[in-house]
């Protein structure tokens, strides 16, 4: 009976060892993985950091050779030279994200700067003069790159000595490299406002919405005026969820009804319902005029002469877009969207921003070109199908009156805008299909 | 005595044996928890997370089947055949290896569509399950108000994958599979939804510790999220 314990106690033993062997084996290969994953991490980082330091080099070289520049195709070559700099600087600083936002102001210098030299790389493309103080621009944001740049130097130096680790502790980067990260928001350099014809420019923060002019309404008043506007739907329940601080003042309220439940969004002054949707079951499409039910509903709401610019079905759901059409001419800024239900034809959606912000009586000047003189001149392989006048948003928040040449290539389909005066083209899209049914881009 | 020795040590050696078994399984089998990609033969009849899936899918592709519940009914099994004929494949209305190679699901993960809305439906999903639909919808108008935005990425992709961005996609729940609502929500906001007004951020002020994140002022409050800009 002792040999049987003494068996069992051996046995006992030899496990016990293998485990803790097994167990050692086990920690070695986690603390090496964890060991070659840090060791990434950082080379990754450092990968960034070498590439955020020449390309704000470079960019801080082609914005002081504009300076002594004169000649427009020099000009298109330097601008063109620092946005690629800049788009390449905005790469690496997305990997010194470390918690959503502590890269995002130098982030922001990069892409503005990179998008005000595409904006000045067009200007100088279609032979207009940089300004003097457009120049005067060029040579802060030269000042500024040449900053970043100082403060990025020291790292380098640390780097070379083998030991800069740029993140310590998961999810954050080191102290020093945060200060390097803030570099333009010390005071020491002058960072100008960049307003100009661009989707990055800072006019863009200022802007009103022109058809906001009413009373302030309270929220109470909001409820009511939403059940009115909305009453067709059959509401059988409306609940305020809070107010709104963004761009405009706004009251938004949960919402049931015989379509499921949404919510409903009515600006404070005048009560213009910004925008509302249900999330509801949709089905297979009946036949029934979808731009007819929406502009029926639009009408509904007060939102008189929109026209059915385009419309996307997917999931049982149409996407419709109408726009403000004004003297023949369809007017893009004044855009009203409208969700509907494929089962049902009902109105389940509409998303009024745009033309809340946008519209107005405007002065339309009178093209030089006719629509058949833009039609009947040539646009390479592209089949022109239709022209008609219209007003489209650029970049920057302003607008323009073109005409809308709609063509085709083979199967693939075109929306070229050319200037009513030069017949200049101004912008082209093209139609793919994507995940939501047609898209333009 | 004898019996009470040998039981001790039958018990050791059985606490040994279930301490190694226990550590070899932790040892090999670390992770789990990662939802399964669809791969399974469904049919007539077959429940669970896979047919949701190819319910959603096909809902997508425009092969309505009715709501994504999981259960392989009549709707599911008519709108199956009606895809399988539409892609010149015996319409058995059985779900196999060639019906999901044709609704661009695969048999592996990796099969799934990566589209910007699949990618968003599934953020949405991750970082606002349980929220009010317009709660869904502001967290998918975020995404794309920073991609409109300077101060970060100018893509959807890498808006959503910036480094620690967003918490769905640090502690791995982006790879839920998004259910109808997150794929409605997204859909709306990539159309120009977006009841927060331009916000860029959002935070559940009930976990959030960031001192910086507080200090921003609040647009709009939807469930349990504040949105700042």
């Amino acid at each position: 009976m002792k040999n049987a314990a003494a068996i069992s106690l051996t046995v006992v033993t030899a496990l016990l060892l293998v485990a803790v062997a097994v167990l050692g084996v086990f920690l070695s290969v986690s603390l090496q993985t964890q060991e070659q994953y840090r060791l990434s991490a950082n080379n990754a980082y450092e990968q960034a950091y070498y590439q955020l330091t020449e390309s704000m080099g470079n960019m801080r070289v082609n914005l002081d050779k504009a300076r002594a520049a004169q000649g427009n195709a020099m000009i298109c070559k330097l601008m063109m030279d620092a946005s690629v700099c800049c788009q390449s600087a905005s790469q690496a600083l997305y990997r010194f994200s470390s918690n959503g936002h502590s890269a995002a102001a130098l982030t922001k210098f990069v892409n503005q700067a990179g998008d005000y030299c595409a904006y000045l790389h067009g200007k100088a493309s279609r032979g207009e003069q940089i300004t003097a103080e457009e120049r005067n621009t060029l040579q802060k944001l030269g000042d500024a790159a040449a900053l970043v740049q100082e403060k990025l130097a020291p790292v380098r130096e640390e780097l070379g000595a083998g030991g800069y680790e740029f993140s310590r502790v998961l999810g954050s980067l080191n102290e020093e490299f945060s200060g390097v990260m803030n570099a333009l928001q010390d005071g020491s350099t002058e960072y100008p406002s960049l307003i100009y014809d661009g989707p990055f420019s800072d006019g863009l923060d200022d802007k009103q919405a022109k058809t906001l002019t009413g009373e302030e309404i309270s929220a109470q008043e909001g409820e009511k005026m939403a059940r009115e506007k909305l009453g067709a739907l059959g509401i059988e329940g409306l609940e305020y969820i809070g107010e709104g601080k963004a761009d405009f003042k706004s009251y938004l309220y949960e919402i049931k009804s015989e379509h499921g439940s949404g919510d409903v969004q009515i600006a404070a002054r005048g009560g213009a319902i910004v925008q509302f949707s249900f999330n509801c079951e949709a089905g297979e499409k009946r036949e029934f005029d979808a731009g007819e039910q929406a502009k029926k509903f639009c009408r509904a709401l007060g939102f008189e002469g929109m026209t059915p610019v385009w419309s996307a079905e997917k999931d049982g759901i149409i996407y419709m877009n109408l726009c403000y059409e004004q003297d023949g001419a369809i007017v893009y800024p004044d855009m009203i969207k409208v969700k509907i239900n494929a089962a049902d034809g009902h109105v389940i959606g509409c998303e009024t921003l745009s033309y809340l912000f946008n519209h107005t009586q405007r002065q339309l000047q009178k093209p030089v070109l006719s629509a058949e003189e833009i039609k009947s001149r040539s646009y390479g392989e592209l089949e022109v199908q239709s022209v008609r006048p219209a007003v489209i948003p650029t970049p920057g928040g302003g607008e323009r009156l073109t005409y809308e040449v709609f063509g085709t290539i083979g199967e693939e389909k075109f929306f070229v805008y050319v200037d009513p005066c030069s017949g200049e083209e101004v912008r082209v899209l093209m139609v793919v299909d994507g995940e939501q049914g047609e898209l333009l881009m | 005595m004898l019996n009470t020795q040998r039981r001790a040590a039958r018990l050791t050696i059985f606490v040994a044996a279930a301490a190694l078994i226990l550590i070899l399984a932790l040892l090999f089998f670390p992770g789990g928890g990662r939802a399964q990609a669809a791969g399974e033969l469904l049919r007539y009849g077959s429940r669970g997370e896979s047919v949701r899936q190819v319910q959603s899918r096909l809902n997508q592709l425009g092969y309505w089947c009715g709501t994504a519940d999981g259960i392989f009914g009549n709707n599911t099994l008519s709108g199956v055949r009606r895809f399988q004929s539409a892609k010149g494949l015996a319409a058995d209305g059985i779900v196999g290896p060639k019906t999901y190679a044709a609704m661009g699901m695969g048999t592996s993960q990796t099969g799934y569509s990566s589209s910007d809305l699949y990618l968003l439906a599934r953020c949405v999903y991750g970082e606002a399950r349980g929220e009010p639909y317009v709660g869904q919808v502001a967290v998918a108008a975020v995404v794309l108000n920073r991609v409109k935005s300077a101060s970060f990425p100018n893509s959807i992709s890498g808006v959503i994958y910036q480094p620690y961005a967003f918490t769905c996609v640090a502690d791995g729940q982006l790879y839920l599979e998004p259910d109808q609502t997150a794929y409605n929500a997204a859909r709306d906001a990539m159309n120009g939804w977006d009841p927060t007004g331009g916000c860029i951020y959002y935070y559940n002020p009930a976990t959030a510790t960031s001192a910086w994140i507080w200090s921003r002022p609040i647009m709009l409050q939807i469930g349990r999220h504040n949105f700042c800009k």
